[in-house]
């Protein structure tokens, strides 16, 4: 049988129906960009397996959901397979809840290049290279109905040499779009595990089983920040695997955290975040930023970023200055890190805030005291959803939400006013 | 402060009352209705804040007397009077007001605040002066700064108030979400949420839209494809039909072109261009042939100008030597000019050289002509005998030299004595003296004896100024010898006393001096023994005086003639005129000083001239060793054998110059043996060139004989004969080559003209003819058959140019071979009309088609969908945003709502608190506590159920209780703080019923106690029971019914204890017996002081009240 070396290009949720999301506002010169970064991030994974020569392309789902896209997207994923296609580069596409073969909708001919892997069932087939076979690529796409189960894929061949080979000694791919324990994907006859499912690019397992995420070729909100891509991954002669990330990220998300004391001054701080800014833009040059500031630390600049214009006038200013360059760098947020930022000596005075502060420490200490939210809701609001959204279910908000009302009490009854 | 008396000198229905002595602590007055308590209060305000306001419809007073009046009062400061007046009668504004201390001294206006601790008008009328109606309203306490001290509910280290945090807080938070469910942020951005879900639904039908459509275009596009394949063919026949037609014509002519050229039999081939080929090799064949007979004739005029040319073998033998011997025709020239050089180089040095001698004077310039020769003639003297020459040439130099600086020096100093002593003697001549020392003496003495006069003037002036006072004085002596009238009548009036004391004393009966007859007549003799002695020693002292003025008199008369004789004596040494003494003083002492200005000037000129003196005598002395070493110099230079004339410079000259000398005589010698050298070897060149000339055959030998032996020209015309030698050669050399040249030519041209008739030859035999006439005949019959194949070939264009590649000509051939051009035209027509009805109905679908597919490219374009899906993440994380803010700030108010309602529970103010504790005691354990919310101005009261009222809610009485309570606490909080003013209270418990009423009264009785001045007006009988049952000292107000000047002491039962317990019982009743006529003036009271004591009953009535509420208790 050929062990001939081969490459392909593992890539997933393309998520064409979601723009760029999670800010509260979006300029007006960035929104074609918000629009259109997961085509552009899409059409750079095909342009990365024309480039690279890619013996085929793994698709592990979440690429389209063609009722929120309409036509444009399948349409123009059918224009990007037919790319493809013409440098003889296979398609195979194991679809996700939301994309499943059935879903694609009939008046777009998939070229055929391509292959949907079916619902409800494994299929197993062969990718066939210039000299014979070279792969053997085993996936099924997710029934929006019935979760897809492990047990469905072929058990590895105990005794053999290659255990996770397939009964040729080809080199086996899984393609599946979900999530499952690392041991159980062991057990199958699996060399590498082509998933979709996660939008960041992880590898539970490395080897001799790989287990692969290959993570979002576009992050889509301020938490998916970084780098983000597809992957190429090169199976060589002895079925060794290497995986390599190819960015494909048309603009992308970076999380900043700058640290203060009790001597920054805001000039200070300015420079900080305008020195950032520029290391930044020389590392990656090319590339539009969405960049969101977290100022941690204590000092006299956190009242007047907490209560006064400082913080937007800063985030006005570096927008102004390198929002609008070419690519942009536009500066989404700067928020305060809650964490401990009030004096020690607040929590023992005889004041009221004292008092407060006091009080509140008592609830984060207590985290089953309750926070009665009902006098301050209107009475139809009381049961409705409004009521819901806003009880502090969750510990985690409720300690950042508390962490917030100390320092937001301590700012209004220390009363100073902040500094402009 | 406290108030002691009040004097209410004009006041509504008060004129002239009198309260004095009230007390530190309680005083309660009893009036009746009308009976001026009300008035009283408002005196109190208006006396301490002015008649302002209501105040002054108490002016002026009902019964007339002057508006206004005083109030005393004692306090940290001490005791002082508050004055206050009207300044007009009729009660319009204007006032004074006077602050009097217990010392007499008067503060101004501003101090009045301060007695009044500051406590404002508002403050004052409506906390510590109250009426009925001020104690009924709580509002009027709303007004003033005291209700910082009820509603002021913070916590004491903050500077934030609580309630204003969370009001901002709350506004914060109903922007959000409003909690009474208006419009807010959170509730906007949830209807714009909804919103765009609603639209997302909408545009997401755009999917099955595109369906549609897709599947609509598809099925049209199956019928389109049909109809354009019918269209092609019928198109396609249409287009040969009509391409036929259009090729018809052409067509039948090249039919009848094929025909023509079939008639030619097969073709015959013929080389292109073959005529014009065969016409070009016999032009060039006959070109070639001219040139050879042109190089012929040229190679035969080369050999006879060759022959022409002769040489001379014997010059062509020695032109190598002649050459060489040419390249030393620069060394000729070099040679001639160094000759000329060396000659006038040499003649420069010879009278150079000679010029010298004469110069340096040793040769005569009459006897020694200059020139080279006499140069060498003139003997040089040897550095030897110069050398020895050096000694008698340093002396005579030395004694000159001395000899020139004393004549230089002795110049000098004659010339210095004579311009000091030129400007000595003009010195003298402007003061117009000859000897200085003269002129000084004289000066100095003119100036001492005006200095003298002017001294003496002096004196005199002081003198005869002192002669005037004494004699002035004098003059006032002489008169005040007879005393003055006054001095004498009182000396006389005392001696007369005197006299009648005597004579009294002496003379009158015992009966009317009684003891002191003689005591008055000692007294009397000793007056009039004193006047008398008075008198004498007046007298004397002053003839005293009036002898010393005049013998001071003759004393300076004495001093002023002796000094005026000596002015007298002065002034004769003194030149006459010049102007007063002072001036002439100034004169002299410039005259003086210029003088002395002259004195170093004097001795400079004595200096100089002993000077001049001394170097004329140093000349003398250096002219005469000049002289002895000119002797010994002239001696020298005879035995060195020099001119005996030759001067030091000549030698010192000569000594310079000896080795220049010495080289130009060695120059010129080394110059004459390179002259010589130089001709020698001119003359062996002349030598060469002549033997060379005569080897080759060259005649020189008529230039020898003009010039001498010129090498150069010799040379220049053996060269000549050698070049015209050369020339020839050359010209020989040169037709030599070109004959050969011609020859060469010439063979090639006739090689060319063979190859050109074997290339004739050749084309025929490629054209099959034997000549060339038969050549040019086949060549015709060619041409003619190319003519009908490029017309066939022009017909065949003109129908390919004309089918266009429409259809193939096989297609045409069958159409055109088959049918005859009607029918072909019927055709045509049949096809055209079936083929407009396809394109027609194409063209519909086609359209509907274009439409379907702009429908489906702007459907496949369409991003609203991620537009919306854009706008909806950003309400969404607005939400999100908000929400969480709200969360913020609902927790932070909910943790400060509780912090609230704890600062309400348990840090009341301390005015509250201690009004809690009149309050209960007023209403005797009922309400237990008054509280104010946080951040409202409103009050609220427990009662001891723990129900929480507002006042509003309250009784009447109960109210007025609360507001007693308010008032109690407000002014014990002001007396904490040092503004410890008296209250004063106006029918305050009129609605209080018998317990509380009693309670009230205890309640003011234990405040007066702990300090405060209380004064209580009451119109109640019960009332004032009460505090008398209380033992507070009670007083009834006087009739006010008339004017008149009355009189309340306040009799205090601390002073009258002593007495009370002297005092027996029985008498007690009778004083109280007697009160009503004490207390009730009568119209019986005398007009000028009628004053009404008002008795204090409170002793007896204490007593009994005592007793009585000891009983009831």
């Amino acid at each position: 049988m050929s062990n001939s070396p081969f490459r392909f290009v593992h890539a997933s949720d393309f998520h064409l129906e979601r723009p760029l999301m999670g800010v509260a506002e979006v300029p007006d010169h960035l929104r074609e960009l918000f629009l259109e970064a997961p085509y552009t991030a899409a059409r750079q994974v095909f342009d990365a397996a024309l480039a690279e020569e890619a013996d085929f392309v793994v698709l592990g789902g979440g690429i389209v959901v063609p009722s929120d896209t309409g036509p444009r997207g399948p349409l123009w994923l059918a224009e990007q397979f037919a790319r493809l296609a013409s440098a003889r580069i296979g398609v195979y596409w194991a679809g996700s809840p939301i994309d499943p073969p059935e879903v694609w909708p009939a008046v777009v001919k998939l070229p055929a290049n391509v292959h949907f892997f079916p619902t409800g069932r494994v299929e197993s087939l062969l990718v066939e290279g210039e000299s014979g076979p070279l792969a053997r690529l085993i996936g099924t796409s997710c029934d929006p109905q019935r979760s897809w189960r492990l047990d469905d894929f072929p058990p590895t061949n105990v005794g053999q040499p290659n255990a996770a080979s397939d009964r040729d000694g080809l080199f086996t791919i899984g393609v599946v779009h979900g999530e499952a324990e690392p041991p159980a994907f062991q057990s199958r006859a699996v060399q590498y595990w082509a998933l979709g499912g996660r939008h960041d690019r992880t590898t539970p397992l490395g080897g001799p089983v790989v287990i692969h995420y290959c993570g979002t070729p576009q992050g889509r909100r301020p938490q998916e920040s970084g780098v983000h891509g597809c992957t190429l991954v090169q199976v060589d002669a002895q079925r060794q695997v290497r995986t390599s990330l190819i960015p494909t990220d048309a603009a992308r998300w970076i999380s900043q955290r700058v640290p203060i004391d009790d001597d920054t001054t805001s000039q200070q701080l300015e420079t900080q975040f305008r020195e950032r800014l520029n290391s930044l833009t020389e590392a990656m040059p090319t590339t539009p930023l969405l960049v969101s500031w977290t100022v941690a630390g204590r000092g006299p600049l956190l009242s007047p970023l907490r209560r006064g214009r400082l913080a937007s006038d800063l985030l006005a200013a570096l927008q102004a200055d390198y929002g609008h360059r070419a690519p942009p760098v536009w500066s989404l947020s700067i928020e305060l890190e809650m964490a401990d930022t009030l004096p020690p000596e607040w929590y023992v005075q005889e004041t009221i805030r004292g008092e407060f502060l006091r009080e509140i420490r008592q609830l984060q200490m207590n985290p089953a005291a309750p926070i009665d939210f009902d006098p301050y809701l209107s009475e139809p609001h009381r049961a409705g959803t409004l009521a819901a959204a806003v009880a502090l279910q969750d510990a985690h908000v409720r300690d950042a939400v508390l962490r917030e009302a100390a320092a937001l009490g301590a700012d209004l009854l220390t009363g100073e006013e902040p500094n402009p | 402060m406290r108030i002691t008396d009040l004097d209410v000198d004009g006041f509504g229905v008060w004129t002239g009352l009198r309260i004095q002595r009230l007390g530190d602590t309680i005083n309660v007055f009893y009036g009746p209705n009308e009976a001026g308590k009300t008035t009283l209060l408002e005196f109190i305000r208006s006396i301490l804040y002015g008649f302002s306001g209501e105040r002054r419809r108490y002016l002026p007073p009902v019964h007339g007397g002057r508006g206004g009046g005083s109030i005393e009062v004692n306090g940290q400061h001490g005791r002082y009077r508050v004055s206050r007046h009207v300044t007009s009668d009729d009660g319009s504004p204007g006032e004074r007001l006077l602050l009097d201390a217990a010392d007499g001294t008067r503060q101004g206006e501003h101090f009045l605040g301060t007695l009044l601790s500051n406590v404002d008008d508002a403050v004052f009328n409506n906390v510590f002066a109250v009426g009925l109606r001020e104690v009924q309203e709580l509002a009027t306490l709303s007004d003033t700064a005291a209700a910082e001290m009820l509603y002021s509910l913070t916590a004491g280290l903050d500077r934030v108030s609580l309630v204003e945090v969370l009001r901002e807080l709350e506004a914060s938070r109903n922007r959000i979400l409003d909690a009474t469910g208006g419009p807010c942020q959170a509730v906007q951005l949830l209807a714009e949420h909804e919103k765009l879900r609603v639209e997302i639904q909408e545009v997401a039908t755009i999917g099955h839209r595109y369906g549609h459509l897709a599947t609509e275009r598809n099925q049209l596009h199956g019928e389109i494809v049909l109809l354009e394949e019918e269209a092609n063919r019928t198109e396609q026949l249409e287009r040969t039909l009509e391409a036929a037609l259009a090729v018809y014509d052409p067509w039948r002519q090249r039919a009848a072109l094929d025909e023509q050229l079939a008639a030619f039999g097969p073709p015959k081939t013929m080389p292109e261009d073959a005529i014009a080929r065969l016409d070009a090799l016999v032009a060039a064949t006959e070109k070639h042939q001219r040139h050879v007979d042109e190089l012929t004739e040229t190679r035969v005029r080369l050999r006879r100008e060759f022959a022409g040319l002769t040489v001379n073998d014997a010059l062509w033998r020695q032109t190598a030597r002649i050459e060489a011997l040419k390249e030393q025709e620069p060394w000729i020239v070099q040679l001639k000019d160094t000759l000329v050089g060396l000659e006038g180089t040499i003649s420069k040095l010879g009278e150079e050289l000679a010029g010298e001698a004469q110069r340096l004077g040793l040769c005569n310039s009459d006897t020694a002509p200059a020139g080279a020769g006499s140069a060498v003639t003139v003997t040089w003297p040897s550095a030897r005998t110069l050398a020895s020459l050096r000694g008698p040439a340093r002396q005579l130099r030395e004694t000159q030299g001395r000899l020139n600086k004393s004549r230089q020096a002795a110049d000098e100093a004659a010339a210095n004595a004579d311009t000091l002593a030129e400007q000595l003697r003009s010195g003298l001549a402007a003061h117009q003296q000859q000897d200085l020392t003269a002129a000084l003496d004289q000066a100095g003495n003119v100036v001492l004896l005006l200095r003298r006069r002017e001294q003496i003037e002096g004196r005199l002036n002081q003198l005869t100024r002192h002669q005037t006072e004494l004699e002035d004085k004098n003059r006032e002596l002489a008169e005040r010898q007879l005393l003055p009238a006054g001095v004498l009548v009182g000396l006389g009036g005392i001696f007369v006393f005197g006299a009648v004391l005597i004579l009294a004393g002496l003379l009158m009966p015992t009966t009317v001096t009684g003891s002191i007859g003689w005591t008055l007549a000692v007294l009397g003799l000793a007056g009039s023994g004193a006047a008398a002695f008075a008198k004498i020693m007046l007298e004397r002292s002053n003839a005293a005086q009036l002898d010393a003025c005049q013998q001071q008199i003759e004393l300076l008369r004495s001093q002023i003639e002796q000094m005026t004789q000596e002015r007298d004596a002065v002034d004769s040494q003194l030149p006459h005129g010049g102007g007063p003494t002072a001036v002439r003083l100034q004169a002299a002492e410039r005259e003086l000083a210029g003088l002395d200005g002259l004195t170093p000037l004097s001795a400079r000129a004595t200096t100089a001239r002993q000077e001049a003196e001394a170097t004329a005598q140093r000349v003398t002395e250096a002219t005469d060793a000049a002289r002895h070493a000119k002797h010994r110099w002239r001696a020298a230079l005879v035995a060195a054998g020099l001119p005996e004339t030759l001067a030091l410079r000549q030698v010192r000259r000569l000594a310079a110059h000896a080795d220049r000398i010495a080289q130009r005589q060695r120059d010129l010698a080394s110059h004459q043996d390179e002259l010589a050298r130089r001709r020698q070897e001119l003359d062996s060149l002349a030598t060469r060139i002549e033997q060379l000339a005569a080897d080759a055959g060259v005649p020189i030998a008529a230039t020898s004989a003009t010039a001498g032996r010129d090498p150069l020209a010799m040379l220049r015309t053996l060269v000549e004969a050698a070049t015209a030698q050369q020339a020839a050669a050359a010209r020989r050399e040169a037709l030599r080559r070109q004959s050969r040249t011609a020859r060469r030519v010439q063979t090639k041209r006739e090689e060319a003209i063979g190859r050109l008739r074997h290339r004739r030859k050749s084309l025929f035999i490629e054209a099959g003819v034997k000549s060339e006439q038969e050549f040019r005949q086949r060549a015709l019959e060619c041409a003619r058959t190319g003519v009908l194949h490029q017309q066939r070939e022009q017909i065949s264009h003109e129908i390919e140019a004309a089918l266009a590649g429409r259809c193939p000509e096989t297609a045409i051939a069958e159409q055109i071979e088959a049918n005859n051009r009607p029918v072909l035209e019927g055709r045509r027509r049949e096809l055209q009309q079936r083929a407009a009805g396809v394109r027609e109905q194409l063209a519909a679908l086609l359209e509907n088609r274009g439409r379907l597919n702009e429908q489906l490219d702007a459907l496949a374009a369409d991003n609203r969908m991620a537009s919306k899906r854009l706008d909806l993440s950003v309400v969404e994380r607005r939400i999100e945003d908000a929400l969480h803010r709200w969360q913020v700030l609902a927790a932070t108010c909910a943790v400060l709502d509780a912090i609230r309602t704890a600062y309400e529970k348990e840090r009341q103010p301390e005015t509250l608190q201690e009004a809690s504790g009149y309050l209960d005691r007023l209403t005797q354990g009922r309400y237990i506590r008054v509280w104010t919310p946080l951040g409202e101005h409103v009050l609220r009261v427990d009662d001891a159920e723990g129900h929480s009222l507002p006042v509003e809610s309250l009784s009447r009485g109960t109210r007025e209780q609360l507001f007693l309570s308010l008032r109690l606490a407000l002014a014990g909080l002001y007396s904490r703080r040092d503004a410890s003013l008296p209250l004063v209270l106006d029918d305050v418990l009129v609605n209080f019923d018998a317990d509380r009423a009693k309670a009230a009264a205890a309640v003011l009785r234990d405040f007066a106690a702990a300090g405060h001045q209380l004064l209580v007006f009451t119109c109640h009988e019960h009332i004032l029971k009460l505090f008398k049952s209380l033992k507070a000292p009670v007083s009834r107000l006087p009739n006010n019914a008339s004017p008149g000047p009355l009189v309340v002491q306040i009799e205090h039962p601390s002073e009258e204890k002593p007495k009370r317990e002297r005092r027996p019982r029985q008498s007690r009743r009778a004083a109280v017996q007697e009160e009503p006529e004490v207390e009730e003036p009568n119209d019986d009271r005398p007009d000028e002081t009628a004053t009404a004591v008002i008795d204090q009953d409170g002793e007896s009535l204490w007593e009994e009240d005592d007793s009585d509420e000891m009983g009831e208790e």
